[in-house]
């Protein structure tokens, strides 16, 4: 298995530099997304999270990654690690655990409980059902969320569910605009 | 279970994610508008950012380097400019240390001339063919 070549950190720095209009445009959008499922201020917190590890390299870029693919992963993972925390958070204060964790620079250590609304525990995954449910009858789109769960690369996905690439670009054509233009607004 | 939903969650929005990526410039800011993201903004914005936490990040590493250095008070401060007139000492004492070199000019070991000086007789002895390069 060939080893991967994971980039400096000087490397990471220029190309968070070199980001041009479009693809920061693509940052703001993959960032806002999260606003369906989080409170504002998580979702500024999430994108800082993600430059501070990619600066300070606690998550490395493989090179052969594309710098974008790689920042939107950090994202989506540091979003799992917001409910996580939240639902942690949660448990220790319905038992009286006092929680005052060691100094960190991590915001996610630092976030208090939100305990007001148990339901804000579950949101990121009760958005998969609501987009489930909402291409449930669409099987392309289905094609392309699952071929995505289950690792699969875009030509792998066309080649199981058998899918031309001008379907398979429809298909996250449609998935874009059911999540980010409106579809799924007010689902909470 | 806990696995099984993360990879759910994350395999939707690399979904999501792939879409975004896929788009096209027109649709990118199509779609940010309705978020009341005006284009031209979003990028200044993500820019400012960036720009800022490339700044924290230098400002950690000034940290924790001068924390290293009161905690270590055997590391001593570089200069470059001193460092390259001991260079040149160094280099003098070595060519005038060679067998051959006349009493008069081996007696001046450098210590008590200027940073001129001592560069001024090494361009003199390599007038004569003394060099490091090439052996007397």
């Amino acid at each position: 298995m060939a080893v991967r070549e994971i980039a400096s950190e000087d490397e990471v720095r220029a190309q968070l530099l070199a980001l041009d209009e479009d693809a920061l445009r693509r940052l703001e959008l993959g960032a806002a997304k999260y606003r369906k499922m989080l409170p504002r201020q998580d979702v500024e917190e999430l994108v800082n999270e993600t430059l501070r590890r990619a600066l300070e390299g606690c998550r490395n870029w493989p090179k052969d990654v594309p710098f974008m693919a790689f920042l939107f992963q950090s994202m989506r993972s540091i979003a799992w690690e917001f409910l996580e925390k939240n639902k942690r958070e949660v448990l220790d204060s319905q038992i009286g655990a006092n929680n005052n964790d060691e100094e960190s620079d991590s915001y996610l250590e630092g976030q208090p409980a939100e305990i007001d609304d148990p339901h804000d525990t579950a949101r990121l995954a009760l958005f998969a059902d609501e987009v489930e449910r909402m291409f449930g009858n669409d099987d392309d789109v289905m094609a392309v969320i699952i071929g995505r769960v289950e690792g699969l690369s875009a030509a792998e996905t066309q080649e199981r569910f058998e899918l031309t690439s001008a379907a398979f670009e429809a298909a996250q054509k449609r998935l874009r605009r059911g999540v980010l233009a409106g579809g799924l607004d007010g689902w909470r | 279970m806990k696995d099984n939903d993360q990879k759910r969650f994350e395999g939707t929005m690399a979904a999501v994610d792939d879409a975004i990526l896929t788009a096209t410039a027109t649709e990118i800011a199509e779609h940010l508008r309705p978020l009341e993201i005006e284009p031209r903004a979003a990028a200044t914005a993500m820019r400012s950012r960036i720009e800022a936490a490339v700044r924290d990040r230098g400002k950690k590493l000034m940290k924790a380097a001068a924390e290293q250095a009161r905690r270590e008070p055997s590391l001593k401060v570089i200069s470059g400019g001193l460092q390259q007139a001991g260079d040149l000492r160094a280099k003098l004492a070595r060519l005038l240390s060679r067998p051959g070199i006349p009493t008069t000019l081996a007696a001046r070991d450098g210590r008590s001339m200027s940073d001129a000086d001592v560069e001024s007789l090494i361009q003199d002895l390599a007038e004569l063919g003394i060099t490091e390069e090439k052996k007397p």
